[in-house]
């Protein structure tokens, strides 16, 4: 299957690739037939905002916040998303950036700030009182655009008394001056089960509330998510904060956290409880509003990889999954990369710090392909023509363009490792059966 | 109702609390007797649950801009319930009222302040002001 990987924004180019697609969806109508109906971005925005449901009695009874489906609602709509940004910008391969946010205020060994802050996305907002708050630069800027350009980045779906602009207030939140910092995510990554009951915000302990980031409760500031919200203040602070683009690189992050806790945990259950929290947070419920039609549940999503997506710190490749050319693995370490190069359609393995070539598939000069790891353990690159069999086993090709020649190895699957070797295991890890460089 | 007024760097707050006493006891048994309901039919979905497979959606993008033609089942459900629940506090600034959430552990947010909780509403108000107001 396409499996399409989630980049650190940081990465050259991988915001720029974000920002362009944002702006179209902000252009594009919900109905191409109907003229008045709101714009693809802003379904997104009403989307996030539909979650709350204040009772009389104060009570949120929110389908997305305060209880476990906060994770999987939101991974599904990101997922909504990011097919949207690779339908409109033509890239079935786009992955949405995520923002490391718990390295920006990091001294070393952190060499990689991820501040997404720049001319692309805009910086802090305005401290003029009449505008308080206002972005002033970047794409999203009120003002980068004149009235009727259907890029222009108006909030037409505002909480009471929000203002028709982007607004951002970095630090001005006196409960979060400071991002996130690595031992806050280390603590919410480390914390079991899931969930707890009563599987909600007063929740002491578990996974979900710390990463939520209602533990500890008030008077203490808010943690984790909940933290990098009122740290970018302005238009992040209210239930309609997906109305800044940077909300979508926050929550891929967030999602990341998820995929990384399970990894982490692989003897814990992946989504907590099966009963006991309240409708659209237990694991067989609909997560509305994905209840009626599309009867989706955190059962449907729990493994992301299912899902068509990895992250860029995934260093391997399953059964069934493919890379396509200009796609790539890293080694955990992020010291060495194979690469399925798009104009040499070359797999290179690599050790980044010397660009030295550790191993290649010596495949120069062949035609368009995609590297696909087969269910019976052979690691082949096909002609990009070849059809996939949609979960129905392994592609067929006499001539593919290169193969490891390892079939026989059902549930076999491909690692990069920390010492620099590609390297085919057996299910269950627990022997290899190839390697490069040999 | 008890109401509490301030000003905040220039800025108006204005808090009404019902007082609390028998009406939301009585409310609070009755939702407890309903538990078992909710508890059972919760069981039958979750049996239903285990015994199938993930199901795995082909296409996420349609489903976002369908989301406007929905009703959704659960807050029909609530709005069923509406008349019986006890009223919660209700704040002003500026004369603007602010939609309060009251959290399960007892502290306030509000849908323009929604990833931070509060101890009181008062400090809600506060913050509320301090967040996204200028200098009144």
């Amino acid at each position: 299957m396409k499996v399409v990987m989630r980049p650190n924004q940081n990465a050259p180019g991988n915001l720029y690739r974000f920002v362009e697609p944002v702006l179209n969806l902000k252009a594009a109508k919900s109905n191409s037939s109907d003229p008045n109906s709101p714009n693809l971005y802003d379904e997104f925005v009403a989307a996030h905002l539909r979650t709350e449901h204040i009772q009389p009695d104060g009570r949120d009874l929110n389908d997305a916040h305060r209880g476990p489906a906060f994770f999987p609602w939101h991974r599904v709509f990101l997922k909504a998303f990011e097919e949207w940004l690779q339908f409109v910008s033509g890239n079935p391969l786009l992955g949405l950036p995520y923002w490391d946010w718990s390295v920006d205020q990091s001294p070393a060994p952190y060499p990689q700030p991820s501040w997404p802050f720049n001319s692309s996305l805009g910086g802090d907002g305005s401290s003029d009182p009449h505008v308080l708050g206002k972005v002033m630069d970047g794409e999203f800027a009120y003002d980068a655009r004149k009235d009727g350009d259907p890029k222009k980045w108006v909030l037409n779906v505002r909480t009471l008394g929000e203002a028709p602009y982007l607004r951002r207030r970095l630090r001005n939140d006196p409960d979060a001056p400071t991002l996130p910092t690595p031992a806050d995510v280390q603590a919410a990554l480390s914390a079991t089960p899931y969930d707890v009951a009563p599987f909600d915000d007063s929740s002491t302990s578990g996974f979900r509330n710390m990463a939520e980031g209602w533990i500890p409760k008030a008077p203490a500031p808010p943690h984790t998510h909940n933290r990098v919200h009122a740290y970018v203040g302005g238009s992040m602070e209210p239930m309609t904060s997906p109305n800044d683009p940077v909300f979508f690189l926050h929550h891929c992050f967030v999602d990341k956290l998820w995929a990384d806790w399970q990894a982490r945990h692989p003897d814990q259950a992946r989504y907590l409880p099966t009963q006991g929290a309240r409708p659209g947070h237990n694991l067989g419920d609909y997560m509305p509003p994905w209840n009626a039609q599309q009867k989706i549940r955190p059962l449907d999503v729990l493994d992301h990889r299912k899902l068509g997506y990895r992250y860029d710190t995934e260093y391997y490749l399953l059964p069934g999954e493919e890379l396509y050319q200009g796609q790539w693995i890293w080694s955990a370490d992020k010291k060495y990369s194979l690469l399925y190069g798009d104009r040499e359609r070359v797999l290179w393995l690599e050790r980044i710090s010397d660009r030295a070539t550790l191993w290649q598939s010596d495949t120069t000069n062949q035609p368009p392909g995609r590297l696909f790891m087969r269910e019976d353990g052979n690691l082949v690159i096909y002609h990009i023509d070849v059809p996939y069999p949609h979960g129905k086993g392994d592609p067929y090709e006499p001539n593919p363009i290169w193969e490891s020649k390892t079939s026989g190895h059902p549930g076999g699957y491909l690692v990069l490792n920390n010492q620099g070797y590609l390297v085919l295991y057996e299910r269950g890890g627990a022997s290899y059966y190839w390697y490069r460089p040999s | 109702m008890a109401r509490v007024q301030e000003s905040h760097k220039g800025h108006d707050i204005v808090i009404e609390e019902p007082t609390v006493g028998g009406e939301r006891r009585v409310l609070e048994e009755e939702a407890q007797e309903e538990e078992p309901r909710l508890s059972q039919e919760r069981r039958v979905l979750e049996e239903e649950a285990q015994e199938e497979e993930p199901r795995l959606p082909q296409e996420f993008r349609l489903f976002i801009p369908a989301v406007g033609g929905e009703r959704r089942v659960l807050e029909e459900e609530a709005q069923e319930e509406e008349p019986r629940l006890a009223q919660g506090p209700r704040l002003f600034i500026d004369e603007q009222p602010i939609k309060v959430i009251r959290n399960s552990d007892g502290t306030y947010s509000s849908e323009g302040v929604f990833y931070t909780s509060y101890p009181t509403l008062l400090d809600l108000a506060r913050a509320s002001i301090d967040i996204h107001l200028p200098e009144g």
